[in-house]
């Protein structure tokens, strides 16, 4: 069982051409693995909200300078914590991108008498956007070798907030 | 296998103030690592209400045994199989509110749409309620479930993992959270 963390970003607020969350890391000697990437729809305050278009990158050569750093979450706090890994959004990623998911977002809030996309966006199992490889061995999970990063970044829509979650592992 | 339990926090009253336990498992030994396998929160009201949103996270407290236990509500946990040996020093309840202690971290933001289940009201009312009270639909954490390269959330000793009351939102009884983890 390899090390494992959920680097968890609460309320971000969308913008347009904005990375939402995003992990680098720039170690030589460790991989860290991208197990689950969830979205959720958690914000309280009434917004008029749009529709948001998001995708799920895979930077090679990356660099990830600015923004505003989280700090995951160790699932067991004995973990020892990657060497140079970077947790941020609102930071510029840069290098090669590959893009691995499109993804619509409804940046409305959720309302208890009605039933659209809005309240669908609340469920953790029906808002996971990436899982290669979780329960399955034959398949690998995205791995992420030095400078390489990945990134959830919001091409369109400038409405309301987001919350991501990003788990992982080190190898 | 580990021996595994399931504590069920069965249609616990949300408070109108913010900042209450609503459900935990707080591991008090220093010996025995506990590991929370699935956290479902869904909602089992009967009375009736007009409905509203409630907000809570899912937290993990570190140095959380300084909490008192005097206004708390304790509930028992229950073995997979009879035969375990539980917890020599597991706490699990709800309340304690106004004896927060200890740093926390934020596993999840968790949204429950807060109103009575009645026949025949998928569409008018609360469409939400018939989607959330469905059991697989109701997780909101699973890290590790069914693949062994991820850890699950682990709690040594005295730390605990939480439902909190965190945000303004509805109040009134029905919210049911659900814990399972195992023992090692």
């Amino acid at each position: 069982m390899a090390q494992t963390w959920t680097a968890y970003y609460a309320g971000v607020v969308f913008a347009a051409g904005k990375n939402m969350a995003g992990i680098l890391n720039a170690d030589a000697a460790e991989i860290l693995r991208i197990r689950r990437v969830g979205l959720l729809n958690a914000q309280t305050a009434a917004v008029v909200g749009v529709v948001c278009q998001l995708e799920l990158r895979r930077y090679t050569g990356a660099t990830l300078p600015g923004g505003t750093a989280i700090t995951p979450v160790s699932h067991d706090t004995t973990n020892v914590a990657p060497a140079t890994a970077t947790y941020s959004y609102n930071s510029v990623p840069a290098g090669v991108s590959s893009v691995l998911r499109r993804v619509f977002w409804s940046s409305d809030e959720a309302a208890v008498a009605a039933g659209s996309i809005d309240e669908i966006e609340t469920f953790v199992p029906l808002n996971i956007i990436w899982d290669a490889g979780y329960g399955d061995a034959n398949v690998q999970a995205l791995a992420l070798r030095e400078d390489e990063s990945i990134i959830v970044y919001n091409t369109t829509g400038a409405v309301g907030l987001l919350d991501t979650w990003i788990e992982f592992t080190k190898e | 296998m580990a021996d595994a339990w399931t504590v069920f926090f069965y249609n616990v009253e949300s408070p109108a103030a913010i900042d209450y336990n609503m459900a935990s498992v707080l591991n008090r030994s220093g010996t025995e690592v506990l590991k929370i396998r699935r956290v479902s929160v869904y909602t089992t009201r009967t009375n009736s209400t007009a409905g509203s949103m409630e907000y809570y996270e899912l937290r993990r407290y570190t140095s959380a045994d300084v909490f008192t236990y005097s206004q708390d509500t304790q509930v028992v946990s229950l073995a997979n199989d009879p035969k375990s040996a539980a917890p020599s020093a597991a706490i699990y309840a709800s309340g304690y509110a106004s004896n927060l202690r200890g740093t926390y971290e934020l596993l999840r933001n968790v949204v429950i749409f807060n109103e009575r289940i009645t026949l025949d009201t998928y569409v008018a009312g609360n469409p939400m309620l018939p989607v959330q009270s469905e059991v697989p639909l109701s997780v909101v954490w699973d890290a590790g479930y069914r693949d062994a390269n991820v850890q699950p959330l682990t709690l040594r000793a005295s730390e605990m993992i939480t439902l909190w009351k965190a945000a303004v939102g509805g109040d009134g009884p029905g919210l049911t959270v659900c814990f399972e983890f195992t023992k090692e």
